[in-house]
């Protein structure tokens, strides 16, 4: 019995859709951060009212694909958090950035009062 | 002039037989170069900062975990390697559920180490995790 294929083409036109819809293109824009790997990595919920900020491994850090010096970040959350009080920073920091610059960011963001913080990590393999 | 049967106009046809291949192309296309937007990874509460003052808690709810530049865990004075870290935390915090630990990363630590160590933590189900100030 010959499998009629009329519809194939169908078919994969509606995966082609959801992929289309569901997946992003991964554009790396100037920094590449290797993140870590923790058990404990849960997935991140909220969509909405979240910001990232990524830490190179030379202590370079971008918000909103721009480069930031330490001291600006405050300034920079603080409207970001009046507009979303349930605002979550996401950090995604490089494996071999220095502890003291995400603790000077993360004194920044008490500042801004901008207390839900995520460290942004890979499951463990 | 035979009479033609059928239609009296030609009606052109776009050939459709190709029309599953350039699906299967474009699905590949996307399925290479794109990917699934998922953010992941731990999440903590950082304490709002007029309570940087040192509120007064009693010394006995507080554990000490101190990490220094060479990524070295030292845990209530003593040092301890880091998949110690989980039990003795687990036990300590099943004594005593109000136990606060405090998390105390020098500045030149590897942010590696950092999250190490609070995976760790996060692992023994410790609720109640305060990250402090380097010195």
């Amino acid at each position: 019995m010959a499998i009629p294929t009329g519809s194939m083409g169908d078919i994969v036109f509606l995966l082609l859709i959801f992929f289309m819809v569901t997946t992003v293109f991964v554009v790396y824009r100037g920094i590449m951060v290797e993140r870590p790997r923790a058990d404990m990595t849960e997935r991140l919920d909220q969509k909405r009212g979240v910001t990232y900020m990524w830490i190179a491994a030379e202590g370079r850090i971008c918000i909103d694909d721009r480069d930031i010096g330490m001291d600006a970040i405050a300034a920079l959350i603080y409207p970001k958090r009046l507009a979303e009080p349930k605002l979550i920073v996401s950090v995604i920091a490089d494996v071999r950035a220095p502890y003291g610059t995400v603790a000077d960011a993360m004194r920044q963001l008490r500042e801004a009062d901008a207390l839900l913080v995520n460290f942004a990590t890979l499951h463990a393999r | 002039m035979a009479a033609k049967k059928g239609k009296n106009k030609a009606q052109p046809e776009i050939p459709t037989a190709s029309m599953a291949d350039i699906a299967f192309l474009l699905i590949i296309f996307f399925l290479v170069t794109t990917s699934f937007n998922q953010e992941m990874g731990l999440t903590l509460t950082l304490p709002p900062i007029s309570d940087a003052e040192e509120v007064q808690i009693r010394s006995k709810n507080i554990l000490n975990i101190w990490v220094n530049a060479a990524g070295e865990v030292l845990l209530a004075e003593e040092i301890v390697s880091l998949q110690q870290v989980e039990p003795e935390v687990r036990r300590r915090v099943l004594e005593n559920p109000l136990l606060i630990i405090s998390l105390k990363t020098d500045r030149e630590t590897e942010y590696n180490m950092f999250i190490q160590v609070l995976d760790q933590v996060m692992k023994a189900d410790a609720k109640k995790i305060s990250l402090a100030e380097p010195d």
